[in-house]
């Protein structure tokens, strides 16, 4: 059965690049479009294998979603997609439950290697 | 690294970001000009603030739409404007990224998006730098206006820069 990615990203052509390069590879791509809405989709499917996750957003940032859902408890894998390069950022996000930091513009190819290997 | 002034840091800054955002999606530099020169097709421009305790300011980003086509909009309503608020942040988080060395660490706004006809920047007040980058989809006009604190030192530090992820890398913990 194939497995379900959530793709929190503000943008929705963000969004839509991401879905495009997972589905090639054979997920199936559930989206967000800010922080409050990841952490709502996080309580409420409980078949999300592994979620990409913007940092900068409305109304909840990426981080702060992490902090709130606490992903690692529910050993769910995060990979954090954004322009962001800050170590104190990577610290905290890492500290919160996250996997891995990506920079973008992401190349599809490496960010699918990524989540084939975290939702194994 | 020597000890430089901001107008300085900045001029070296922008263009190296700038032209390194359009290498990313296949846009190469083919000449630039230190103007803002508005395209003749009806452009989007995105702008973003950012503050910190030593420098704060807009950037923006005037795209003309041939190049938010060429570099991945859909034909969904909203999608170009989307797209131009996207780059922005990346223009911005290159930029910020590149800052980090000296130490700074600016606070990002989301971005604005507005259009409309032969756009003009007003600024004139010597914390503007505007440079048009002319690539094979037309001219993108970046505009930076940056208040900086004048006690600041410009030293970057070769340490700090060594933990900065380059854009497209990936890092697992």
């Amino acid at each position: 059965m194939a497995k379900k990615v959530l793709v929190v990203d503000d943008s929705a052509t963000v969004r839509q690049q991401v879905r495009a390069a997972l589905e090639q590879a054979q997920f199936v791509v559930v989206e967000a479009v800010d922080g409050l809405d990841g952490a709502e989709k996080i309580r409420t499917m409980s078949d999300i294998a592994a979620v990409v996750c913007d940092v900068n957003m409305p109304k909840m940032s990426g981080i702060e979603m992490l902090e709130a859902v606490r992903p690692a408890s529910m050993k769910l894998p995060v990979l954090m997609l954004t322009t962001e390069g800050q170590p104190s950022l990577m610290a905290r996000a890492k500290a919160a439950g996250a996997l891995g930091w990506v920079v973008k513009p992401f190349k599809p190819a490496l960010l699918v290697a990524a989540i084939q290997k975290v939702a194994a | 690294m020597s000890i430089r002034g901001w107008k300085e840091v900045r001029d070296e800054l922008v263009p190296e970001a700038v032209t390194g955002l359009l290498e990313a999606y296949e846009l190469p530099v083919e000449r630039s000009v230190p103007w803002f020169e508005s395209p003749s097709e009806v452009p989007l421009v995105a702008s973003i603030g950012f503050t910190s305790a030593v420098l704060s300011g807009t950037l923006s980003i005037c795209l003309p739409p041939g190049l938010l086509a060429k570099t991945g909009v859909s034909d969904s309503p909203g999608a170009a404007s989307d797209w131009a608020g996207e780059l922005a942040n990346q223009l911005l988080g290159r930029l910020k990224n590149r800052l980090l060395p000296f130490g700074l660490e600016l606070q990002m706004a989301l971005p604005v998006v507005v259009s409309g006809r032969a756009m003009a920047v007003h600024t004139d007040d010597g914390r503007t730098c505007r440079h048009t980058f002319f690539t094979g989809e037309g001219g993108v006009g970046v505009t930076l206006t940056a208040r900086a604190d004048e006690a600041f030192v410009w030293e970057a530090r070769e340490e700090s820069s060594q933990l900065v992820p380059s854009e497209g890398d990936m890092l697992l913990f």
